[in-house]
């Protein structure tokens, strides 16, 4: 079965993705044309026939990878930031409130409400 | 009030006083997308879960709203998401913060560092069980018992670890058969803790065949309890542990009750190896296990190693056929609670505990960086150093990989820092393997590099034709489906964690 995809829907790595997973019951041989295209070739892997659904398969699995490369990207910065936060001995994500001297009281945690709307008045 | 209703905020508790129309459902809302991974739980929803393992079920449709930011900001769905951690709004760090120490304290297991040392005191045992990989039917005490020089050796290695709980475990061949060293260790261990400090526990695993009034005496005194194979009623369990006499289940059963009344009620717990004849009848020995008054079971897998795979019978057990038996298993329990027993399967329970609470399990194959040498060792009647029991079995069929040395010749230091074990660590985590690093299943899953070099002949394995892989992805999603859908099953799920 072959047939094409292109890429400005499905990024190459979401589609290389897509053919690791579905590799235990099919072989995918990606190969690309220029002009966003690329041309997908399945195989059916051991004894049985490739199913005939196996294209609609492939596209919704790219698809789900699709959307995983688009989560991993915008959440990159954060899951970078959460990961030192978590293993640093120091805080990265507010260095001064939780470091500073409470007494100090850095925040100005101790003053009421009103009293910080009057003086913003 | 003008100002305010105008949309002049107060400095603190600003987003509470926001202008009313940023409240309303919004094309773009503004939100940040926090790190998460989704998988498929059927054909019409998604798992998502985030680094620390907490869980939203959406429909598909939901998800790509939620991606593309298009969730309306008062809808349910949107406060769930935000509740545990899957998008940030406003200016708060807050959300981050406790996603922070939600996963710092889930890889807390990482911290302490190898707790559970196992001495394998003797291969010998007078069982010729087929399923099992080590044992030996020798008169030659010295051919496979451990020495005391190398228990010596062993001892002084364990203090090296800087854990603070450290669980040691005899093990065989059958381990009573050399309890004289057994007696030896603890004592010694024993003595050595007064200085070192430790929470020290001691476990003998035994099939209790040989168990006497002056060892269960001395468990008493000592605090030692004891792990024994109950594998289903006496025709099964017969069956699968063969010894002189066919008695296994007789003398199984009988000492189970001979340490609760002489040593301690809860001082004895039981595993069961599930085999070709285990498969047609999880009831029967579920029965088996509330009859002998346990209060819980461990629906286990059959190893692939060592002898088990010489004979083929790993071969021809197939992960989908154990599925069948650990859901035919898991709903006969369930009923069981429905109608008052308060009875739990193990396997589930961990699981359960890693899906539900930020807390990790301790269990060595559910666990990122594999538990092999750094939650357990194993040190081999003849001094040989392993990364597991599974390592030391694996051994037995030739291949030595996963030995990382020899009591009597590496140091604490050049064993954990080998380059055998981090090599193997490293390439192994979950977080970068192909197919795990995207899998929504990752926070409740572990790594198995043994399983993987022994079944596919690589470390890291080929995960959509592995069998570890879709044990473990069956049962996750199936503890899902009935967490979301069966509220009666819910409740006693959630009674096990």
């Amino acid at each position: 079965m072959e047939f094409e995809v292109d890429t400005t829907i499905y990024r190459l790595d979401a589609l290389k993705k897509a053919a690791y997973r579905l590799s235990g019951r099919m072989w995918a041989e990606l190969a690309p044309l220029g002009d966003s295209r690329v041309s997908v070739k399945l195989r059916a892997k051991g004894p049985n026939s490739l199913s005939e659904t196996a294209q609609e398969e492939f596209c919704q699995e790219a698809l789900d990878q699709e959307l995983r490369e688009i989560i991993a990207a915008e959440t990159a910065p954060i899951r970078n930031l959460l990961l030192a936060q978590a293993f640093s001995a120091t805080s990265l994500l507010d260095p001064e409130g939780e470091t500073a001297d409470p007494s100090d009281d850095s925040l100005g945690i101790s003053e009421s409400q009103s009293a910080l709307y009057q003086q913003k008045q | 009030m003008d100002s305010l209703s105008g949309g002049a905020s107060l400095p603190v508790l600003n987003h509470r006083f926001r202008p009313q129309a940023e409240f309303l459902s919004s094309p773009e809302s503004r939100y940040t997308l926090l790190p998460f991974r989704f998988i498929a739980l059927d054909r019409k929803r998604s798992v998502l879960t985030n680094l620390a393992g907490e869980y939203a079920v959406l429909p598909h449709e939901t998800l790509q709203e939620f991606v593309r930011h298009r969730l309306a900001i008062h809808s349910p769905v949107y406060n769930e998401l935000k509740s545990k951690h899957f998008l940030l709004d406003g200016e708060s760090t807050v959300g981050l913060d406790l996603l922070a120490v939600k996963y710092r304290t889930k890889q807390s297991f990482v911290s302490s560092f190898t707790s559970l040392f196992m001495f394998v005191v003797s291969l010998r045992c007078d069982h010729s069980c087929p399923y099992c990989q080590v044992s030996r039917q020798s008169t030659d005490r010295h051919a496979f018992d451990m020495s005391i020089e190398t228990a010596e050796r062993a001892i002084a290695f364990l203090f090296r670890s800087p854990s603070q709980a450290l669980k040691v475990e005899f093990q065989g061949g059958e381990s009573l058969l050399n309890f004289d060293l057994i007696r030896h260790i603890v004592l010694r261990v024993k003595a050595q803790n007064v200085i070192a400090e430790r929470n020290v526990q001691f476990v003998i695993a035994t099939n209790l065949a040989f168990l006497s009034d002056e060892i269960l005496d001395f468990c008493r005194v000592h605090d030692v309890l004891f792990s024994t194979s109950l594998d289903g009623p006496a025709s099964l369990h017969n069956r699968n542990r063969p010894r002189p006499g066919g008695d296994s289940h007789r003398k199984a059963v009988e000492g189970i009750l001979r340490i609760r009344e002489r040593v301690g009620s809860h001082s004895v717990a039981a595993l069961m190896t599930t085999t070709e004849a285990s498969l047609d009848q999880p009831e029967a020995i579920i029965d088996e296990y509330v009859a002998q008054g346990f209060s819980s079971i461990f629906l286990r897998p059959l190893s692939p190693y060592g002898f088990a795979v010489k004979t083929g019978m790993a071969a021809s057990y197939e992960t989908d056929r154990w599925l069948a038996f650990y859901k035919r298993g898991l709903a006969y329990i369930l009923e069981l609670n429905r109608h008052g027993s308060i009875f739990a399967e193990e396997y589930s329970s961990m699981i359960l505990r890693k899906i539900l609470t930020p807390y990790p399990t301790g269990y060595v194959d559910l666990q990122s960086p594999a538990g092999i040498g750094i939650s357990g060792l194993v040190f081999n009647y003849d001094g040989d150093i392993y990364a597991s029991d599974e390592s030391r079995m694996l051994a037995e069929t030739g291949d030595k990989t996963f030995r990382l040395g020899n009591l009597h010749q590496d140091t604490f230091e050049s064993v954990m820092t080998s380059e055998t074990l981090l090599s193997t660590l490293e390439s192994t985590m979950t977080e970068g393997m192909p197919m795990c690093s995207d899998c929504g299943f990752l926070p409740y899953c572990g790594s198995d590099p043994v399983y993987h070099h022994a079944t596919q002949q690589d470390q890291v394995g080929h995960k959509p034709t592995s069998g570890f892989c879709r044990k473990n992805m069956e049962v996750i999603r199936h503890l899902l489906m009935l967490l979301e859908d069966d509220p009666s099953a819910s409740a006693i799920l959630r009674s096990w964690v």
